[in-house]
């Protein structure tokens, strides 16, 4: 088989196990969820289907027998109820387990699975059945006239229908699902109120359904109508309405309605709609004239979805092509700096057209190339809603999870690396943050914790915040154990906010008992130590009793910025363009200040000759840059302003760990280097002076 | 003549039908002609078909008695199109297009 075939189904399969979480959540909270019950069943229903075209049997013999459990519920219309929802979503993880590592998947899980979900589907465990071929309806958006039926479908229930427990609109709606479908109800013979027997139905509904699957299976939706209500399904010869990919205009749709053709072309000779012509001035029933224009509607609506699939498709493609391109364009982006500082003293205009030229080319690639890499934060939250359910049930606590800012966009990388810190400060929240629920009513709080997970943008970072409502950090309790611990003495006279750095130490942990869920004294400090790798900040906020509030800010890419080149002496440095308020010139003062004042604002002042030391002797006029990342603001004296600068970041390593300030280098056009200052850290340093 | 509200309950569904309808009939018995009858459904949380029917007959029985018959709260999830899952909203949903009427996408 195909590596690239089974590798695109296994991409597949984990975005339909994702989904397949969302849903299986959703009806923990909603089991009555007729349409999330359905898109459960479909998800499962394509894994069996295509595992088994691929070659894991083992996947789609098991999830047949899941697949099987809910259908039962599904088709009874019974609620989800929680062990179903707890048995599907442990074989959710099985399956997943089944896909990435078969050898890892345990066989007693498995058994213990199938024996669950076959009680709970009122049968006893029996082997798989082979996994049926795929019998899901494809989308209408890869519509052709073979491949593709319309259903022309009239369903008219008996007037007791309401009394024998049916909705009819459920039906229609069960057919929507089927394909694309157009729908128009006739309310012909709703008599008028006073003769109107509101609990018998008067309703009739004539339905245009385009769908791959076959008759049977718009037939069985009316399974237990039949024999008690009027249902026809008559299906439509696509040439009838559609001239290849073109709708055919109403005259041609009612000419193969068998209207005479004398008529149409009478009508088409007048200059007005063709239909009212028909209807008014040569007695064509307005009915025909209505189902033509319904039919060519529905035809309209068919074609235009298969054509917008067309105009937009996707490919996929594997991250560290990715990766490969956009070195490629930052070494790109080196050599245009390098071709502009060449042509600068040149007089030849000929080659400083082209070498804007190449600039201006080699800015839009890398802005593409960067745009390629962005996903929305929403794919990393998304697992949060799992774990934040098998928390609450693990510690017994209600909680609730709340995810904000998930269209927010990130490069790819940093997304991949923040998944681990981030399920260590939601474990650390609901473990040590959040009151058990009897206490919380004690205290007068909603019995439900509630922890929220926000991303926003700020310039060219993202702040990803995790805030609980819980207790709060418990400062003498922290104070105390560092104590303990050694790692501040007994008299130190620490500030709240040094206190609260005390929780990212090496092995601290102020939990009074090791839980399976964190309290072993690892966490913080691995969190603090991957978001400082990122070239982020990890900050905490809290107060006793009302909350903890994580925040972590994170550089919104980690390969080309647009930089505003600055020198001081003999040293340049790279301000991340985003994160430059404004600049000015002024004589250099006699005597070093700690804050200037701009309009109404006191900002706090350094020199960059102060931060990172310089020989050579000032000039007597200083460049001030006002940097602003989120709240804070910090004025930073250089010798001189360069301009913009398009820079591709060159990690450092763990030089930069010791770097209070810089959070990488750059390579400069004259093949120099350049410091890439962390302004976030600059500016929360001295956001106190 | 006389504003009067009918207001209907959380649930309008089959079970509250009949109950539905008799305070319509009710108070169109006591309103005169011009004034105007308001079934306001914004509290309702679950409704179907039958909801959509009544609402029909009532809109229409309003009409011919020269009431205005209005509804309350007919947003996205108690609409017309909703109760009947059409395309269209109830009386008007019998047809994509009206016969004589010029729609922009009209093609002879």
């Amino acid at each position: 088989m195909n590596d690239k075939l089974i590798e695109t189904f296994l991409d597949e399969a984990h975005e339909l196990l994702d989904g397949l979480e969302d849903q299986l959540l959703e009806l923990e909270k909603n089991p009555a969820n007729i349409e999330t019950m359905n898109a459960a069943f479909r998800a499962l229903h394509s894994i069996k289907g295509s595992a088994s075209m691929f070659g894991f049997e083992a996947v789609g013999a098991f999830a047949h027998e899941v697949e099987a459990a809910l259908d039962y519920f599904r088709s009874a219309a019974l609620p989800a109820t929680p062990e179903l929802s707890d048995a599907v979503l442990r074989s959710r993880d099985h399956i997943r387990a089944l896909l990435d590592a078969p050898e890892t998947a345990s066989s007693e899980e498995r058994e213990d699975l199938v024996a669950t979900l076959a009680a709970l589907s009122g049968k006893t465990a029996k082997p798989a059945a082979p996994a049926a071929p795929p019998s899901a309806p494809k989308s209408i958006k890869s519509f052709t006239a073979s491949g593709f039926k319309t259903f022309r479908i009239r369903y008219k229930p008996s007037a007791d229908v309401y009394h024998r427990g049916v909705k009819p609109e459920a039906l229609v709606r069960e057919l929507r699902e089927l394909g694309e479908a157009s729908v128009r109800c006739d309310c012909g013979d709703v008599p008028p109120l006073t003769e109107l027997d509101p609990e018998s139905c008067y309703l009739a509904w004539n339905v245009l359904l385009t769908t791959s699957m076959q008759r049977s299976a718009v037939t069985d939706v009316f399974i237990f109508e039949e024999g008690t209500s009027e249902i026809s399904v008559e299906e439509i010869n696509h040439d009838d309405v559609l001239d290849g990919d073109e709708v055919r205009k109403l005259g041609e749709i009612l000419a193969a309605r068998r209207l005479p053709e004398v008529d149409i072309d009478t009508a088409l000779s007048r200059q007005r709609p063709i239909g009212e012509i028909l209807v008014k001035e040569l007695g064509t029933p307005k009915k025909v004239v209505e189902d033509a224009l319904f039919e060519q509607q529905h035809a309209r609506n068919v074609v235009q979805a298969a054509r917008e699939e067309s105009e937009k498709k996707t490919i996929r493609i594997r991250s560290d092509k990715l990766d490969g391109l956009l070195n490629l364009v930052g070494e790109l982006v080196t050599v245009q700096a390098q071709l502009s500082q060449t042509v600068k003293d040149s007089s030849d205009r000929h080659l400083h057209g082209i070498s804007d030229y190449v600039k201006r080319l080699a800015g839009e690639l890398r802005a593409t190339s960067m745009e390629l890499r962005l996903v929305p934060v929403d794919s990393l939250f998304a697992k949060f809603k799992r774990l934040a359910r098998d928390l609450s049930k693990n510690l017994e606590k209600e909680l609730e999870l709340k995810l904000e800012g998930g269209e927010t966009e990130i490069d790819k990388s940093v997304i991949d690396v923040l998944n681990d810190p981030l399920v260590h400060l939601v474990r650390n929240a609901a473990d040590h943050g959040l009151e058990r629920t009897a206490d919380r009513a004690r205290l007068g709080k909603p019995a439900s914790g509630t922890i929220t997970m926000k991303a926003q943008h700020a310039g060219a970072f993202v702040r990803i915040s995790v805030c609980d409502d819980g207790k709060g950090l418990d400062r003498d309790k922290i104070f105390k154990k560092a104590v303990d611990r050694g790692l501040v003495s007994a008299d130190a006279r620490l500030t709240e906010e040094e206190i609260d750095q005390l929780i990212f130490k090496p092995g601290f942990s102020t939990a009074d008992v090791v839980s399976n869920v964190s309290g072993r004294g690892v966490g913080l400090d691995v969190v603090k130590t991957a978001i400082d790798q990122l070239g982020g900040t990890l900050t905490v906020h809290s107060q006793l009793g009302k909350g903890t509030e994580f925040y972590l800010d994170i550089p919104l890419t980690l390969a080309i910025i647009d930089g505003f080149l600055v020198r001081s002496g003999k040293r340049n440095f790279v301000i991340p363009l985003s994160s430059v308020d404004s600049c000015f010139e002024r004589e250099r003062p006699q005597n070093p200040e700690r804050l200037i004042v701009r309009g109404k604002d006191f900002i706090p002042y350094v020199s960059s000759r102060d931060m990172f030391g310089e020989d050579e002797a000032a000039p007597t006029r200083e460049e001030v840059v006002i940097v602003s990342v989120f709240d804070s603001k910090l004025a930073i004296g250089f010798d001189q302003v360069i301009g913009g600068y398009q820079t591709v970041i060159k990690p450092i390593g763990e030089i930069a760990r010791y770097a209070t300030g810089v959070s990488g280098a750059a390579i400069l056009a004259d093949g120099g280097i350049a410091l890439i200052l962390d302004v976030a850290a600059l500016a929360r340093s001295h956001k106190g002076a | 003549m006389l504003d009067i509200t009918v207001q209907a309950p959380e649930d309008a569904g089959i079970a509250a039908i009949s109950s539905i309808k008799a305070e319509l009939v009710a108070a169109m018995d006591k309103a005169g002609k011009g004034s105007s009858i308001v079934l306001d459904i914004s509290r309702t949380k679950r409704a179907d078909s039958s909801l959509a029917q009544l609402i029909i007959s009532f809109k229409a029985e309003a009409a011919a008695k020269g009431l205005t018959g209005a509804i309350k709260g007919d947003d996205e999830d108690r609409s017309m199109r909703s109760m009947l899952c059409c395309d269209g909203g109830g009386e008007s949903c019998a047809v994509v297009r009206r016969i004589g009427t010029k729609t922009p996408e009209a093609k002879k």
